[in-house]
């Protein structure tokens, strides 16, 4: 029988814990990034059919892609049948094809597991499935922890959003998928615990009296709240789950779609549908690529070519076609992360034809994300309801996940709670620990 | 981009916390400092361009690439001849029949003299109804063979073998095979087509159908435009390149005639022409800038009219206009071809012997007739063409 451990699948980041000998240890599953205990949730496949994750897959992915060269090639993708008046015959149809891509960047993986009708995507000649990119992606985790520790790993107990859908069959749907990608990926048993009960299982480790607890896992891609009681390991009460589908991606698509869009022509050439659906495209990371096509950049380079918001055009193109676009929502990412300590951050970004400088206060995005933070705090209300427990009851409100330090919410909290109630977990090991721990009970 | 709105947020942001207005002031300084140090940058080199020294630079790349062309000259052994290859000094005579086979005559342009015979094409059993057609039109021109299933074949007319004169048989003709019950219906030049806005597929029975261009082109691709027919015993008579102020005439074999604007034609097949069952379409062309055209009949008659003489029809379904006389039409008098013609144009004559004749329009349209026929020797089949399609 080999290891248990526990990994934290998240949309953003992951992690995998071990616990042993009474100690929950966050295993430095990537050494190269800045907090080895944190791996990005990013899976870089490239031409040969390697794969690689985290930090490696991003360093490989700016080193093979930005600035190179492409060649495009009309290649078979299938047929579609044609009926005229009087006629009937069936059309190939065929994509334009970067031949000397290198490579491709899988971001939001987790993400796909909620997307309904999303069932994988091509990669070069291969067609993966959601399972088969997240099959890859845990054996990487796989292997990584079985070198750390020095022992084959048998078994996982896997962390799952409250919902990863509102729709009950797609919400299993996923949780199969998830089971069935660790199954391959080489774990003989599997299991699962919901994120904020993983959260409240490490939180507990510093209880040393029984106490009510909400939980607010806010992560990258939803915000999962649990009320539990803890402190007496065999008789845990879960009052109540709650969560919703808003978390730091859709800030940072909230950021794109209000602030940068103008920087890359909205505004000047509205009346070019076709150049605005590129314009627009900015803000879904998974439009993007299919959007950068040879006619869309002859396009782009006839409207330059003709003077039409020629800069902010030429910052498009080269965003696009020179795939600087990863580095682009890093911008955009890190200046959010940055307006949760300061009241200030500037989005900059300086390449060959692309310079961008938006000087982003708090109290903007405070205003650009309200909508949000309204429909979060009902689901707040609402869970808080449902437990049958009313304010005074809760002993401490536990945050984690890395949109949880958002002053908005942190202050939504507090004005709730009261700020002595609020307490700050580790953002992104909270989850991963408690995981850790729940999976020491596999046998 | 800095402008009033954004200047206003950042006053909010300052009024809000306090403390973030010393955060902005750096930001806004250091953006500064990075903006003074690009405009430093660029006016120099915008004095560079006033002062000349940017376009001396370029004249010396300029003057360098020269060179680099002139050893490349020197290197493929000459001067790079980039005018358009020579004009081409041929005709090339296509005939076809139903069954797929194709004979191919090939005439020097220079050498050509109204009323000469440009071909001898082997007469087996023709009838009014059952005769080969004919393509009149350059070596260089690629054909687009149209079968009455809608299939289509692509071939370079130089890829069809040149009949030796007084050597031709149908028995040694090049094959475009049909396939399963397929007849060959019309076989028309392609190489222009880009010059055109529209291809109109007109059926035996007086349906027509148009074609945007790219649309047209992409069923060529694909090998496959279309029967243009909605009747079963019905298939196509002909294929024509139009532009979109063009008007289009058809002409049945019994002497009627209608026309119809390109822009007002549907690219569903629908019925223009009301036609008796004895009846049946045997030209559809397009005026062009042309102000003429000319019908010429199985007896040889060559029945020239103004395009002022055509009138669009009030009725889609009407009969059309008569281009000739009840009585003769009664006296068996038949349409086997109409253009648009100018007194410059050449036409081609088939006639029941299998001779193929060449007639300048503007002796026809003198003489009235292609010559003499009699009950043994009748005309079949009349093409046009002009002295710009050799080049």
């Amino acid at each position: 029988m080999g290891l248990q451990v526990g990994i934290d699948f998240g949309t953003s980041n992951s992690g995998v814990a071990f616990y042993t000998g009474g100690q929950v240890r966050i295993l430095p599953i990537d050494e190269k990034n800045i907090t080895p205990e944190v791996v990005k949730t990013i899976l870089y496949i490239t031409r040969d059919d390697k794969s690689y994750v985290g930090q490696e897959a991003v360093e490989l992915y700016y080193r093979h892609n930005v600035n190179r060269r492409r060649h495009y090639v009309k290649k078979r993708v299938g047929e579609i049948e044609y009926r005229g008046s009087d006629m009937f015959y069936i059309q190939d149809v065929y994509a334009f094809v970067d031949e000397l891509l290198p490579g491709r960047l899988l971001q939001y993986i987790k993400t796909a597991l909620r997307t309904e009708g999303f069932e994988g995507t091509q990669v070069f000649d291969r067609y993966y499935t959601t399972g088969d990119i997240i099959t890859i992606y845990l054996r990487h985790l796989k292997q990584r922890a079985e070198r750390i520790l020095g022992d084959e790993i048998s078994a996982v107990t896997l962390g799952r959003p409250v919902k990863f859908s509102l729709k009950p069959e797609q919400d299993k749907k996923a949780q199969d998928t998830l089971h069935d990608a660790a199954i391959d990926a080489g774990f003989m048993q599997v299991d699962f615990e919901l994120e904020p009960v993983a959260a409240a299982l490490f939180y507990e480790q510093s209880l040393s009296r029984p106490e009510n607890v909400l939980i607010f896992d806010f992560g990258g891609g939803t915000l999962d709240i649990t009320i539990m009681r803890l402190g007496e390991p065999g008789k845990r009460i879960v009052y109540a789950n709650g969560g919703i589908d808003i978390a730091g991606s859709d800030f940072d698509r909230t950021i794109i779609q209000k602030r940068m869009l103008p920087h890359f022509g909205k505004g000047l050439i509205d009346h070019r549908h076709d150049l605005m659906e590129l314009v627009y495209a900015l803000a879904d990371w998974m439009a993007l690529p299919e959007l950068s096509v040879p006619k869309a950049h002859v396009q782009l380079l006839q409207a330059i070519s003709n003077g039409e918001a020629p800069v902010r055009l030429k910052r498009l193109e080269t965003l696009i076609f020179n795939d600087l676009a990863f580095s682009f929502y890093n911008a955009v990412e890190a200046a959010k992360i940055t307006l949760s300590s300061r009241g200030a951050s500037v989005i900059n970004m300086q390449e060959t034809d692309i310079d961008i400088w938006e000087l982003y206060t708090r109290a903007k995005f405070e205003k650009d994300i309200l909508e949000y933070r309204q429909r979060i705090e009902q689901v707040l209300l609402e869970t808080i309801e449902r437990s049958g427990l009313d304010f005074r009851q809760i002993g401490a409100v536990v945050k984690t996940g890395g949109s949880s330090n958002i002053p908005m919410f942190s202050e939504l909290l507090e004005n709730l709670f009261g700020k002595e109630r609020v307490k700050a977990s580790n953002a992104f090991s909270s989850v991963t620990a408690g995981l850790g721990i729940k999976a020491s009970h596999l046998r | 981009m800095i402008n009033p709105d954004k200047i206003d947020e950042w006053i909010q942001e300052v009024e809000q916390r306090p403390s973030s207005a010393a955060l902005i002031i750096q930001y806004i300084a250091n953006r500064l400092r990075d903006l003074t140090s690009r405009n430093e940058e660029l006016l120099a080199e915008n004095i560079g361009l006033r002062s000349g020294r940017k376009v001396e630079e370029y004249e010396s790349r300029i003057a360098n690439l020269e060179y680099q062309l002139e050893i490349l000259k020197r290197q493929i052994g000459g001067e790079i001849n980039l005018m358009t290859p020579a004009a081409v000094e041929g005709l090339s005579i296509i005939a076809y029949q139903v069954d797929g086979k194709v004979l191919r005559f090939e005439v020097a342009f220079r050498d050509l003299a109204s009323g000469e015979i440009l071909a001898q094409i082997p007469p087996e059993n023709f009838t009014e109804y059952l005769h080969p057609r004919l393509v009149i039109t350059s070596p260089v021109e690629e054909l687009l063979f149209v079968f009455d299933s809608g299939r289509t074949v692509n071939m370079a007319v130089a890829d069809v073998p040149v009949i030796t004169a007084g050597k031709a048989s149908w028995t040694s003709a090049m094959l475009v095979e049909p396939r399963g019950g397929e007849e060959l219906a019309a076989v028309l030049p392609i190489a222009r087509m880009s010059l055109f806005d529209f291809c109109v597929q007109v059926s035996r029975r007086g349906y027509v159908k148009k074609m945007m261009r790219p649309s047209f082109e992409s069923h060529v691709a694909k090998n496959f435009i279309g029967t243009g027919v909605k009747q079963k015993p019905d298939r196509t008579a002909g294929l024509t390149f139009c532009m979109k102020d063009d008007l289009f005439v058809l002409s049945s074999r019994e002497g009627w005639l209608t026309c119809q604007g390109a822009n007002e034609m549907s690219y569903t097949a629908e019925d223009t022409l009301k036609l008796s069952a004895t009846d049946h379409i045997v030209s559809g062309f397009s005026m062009a800038k042309k102000k003429s055209f000319a019908v010429i009949t199985q007896n040889g008659k060559v029945i020239i009219r103004e395009a002022a003489w055509l009138e669009k029809p009030v009725s889609a379904k009407g009969r059309g206009q008569p281009i000739f006389s009840p009585a003769r039409r009664e006296a068996g008098v038949r349409v086997i071809g109409a253009a648009a013609v100018d007194e410059n144009d050449w036409g081609a004559a088939l006639c029941s012997d299998g001779c193929v004749t060449a007639h300048r329009l503007s002796d026809l349209i003198a003489a009235g007739s292609l010559g003499e026929s009699s009950s043994e020797k009748t005309y079949l089949e009349f093409v046009l063409f002009n002295a710009a399609v050799p080049n």
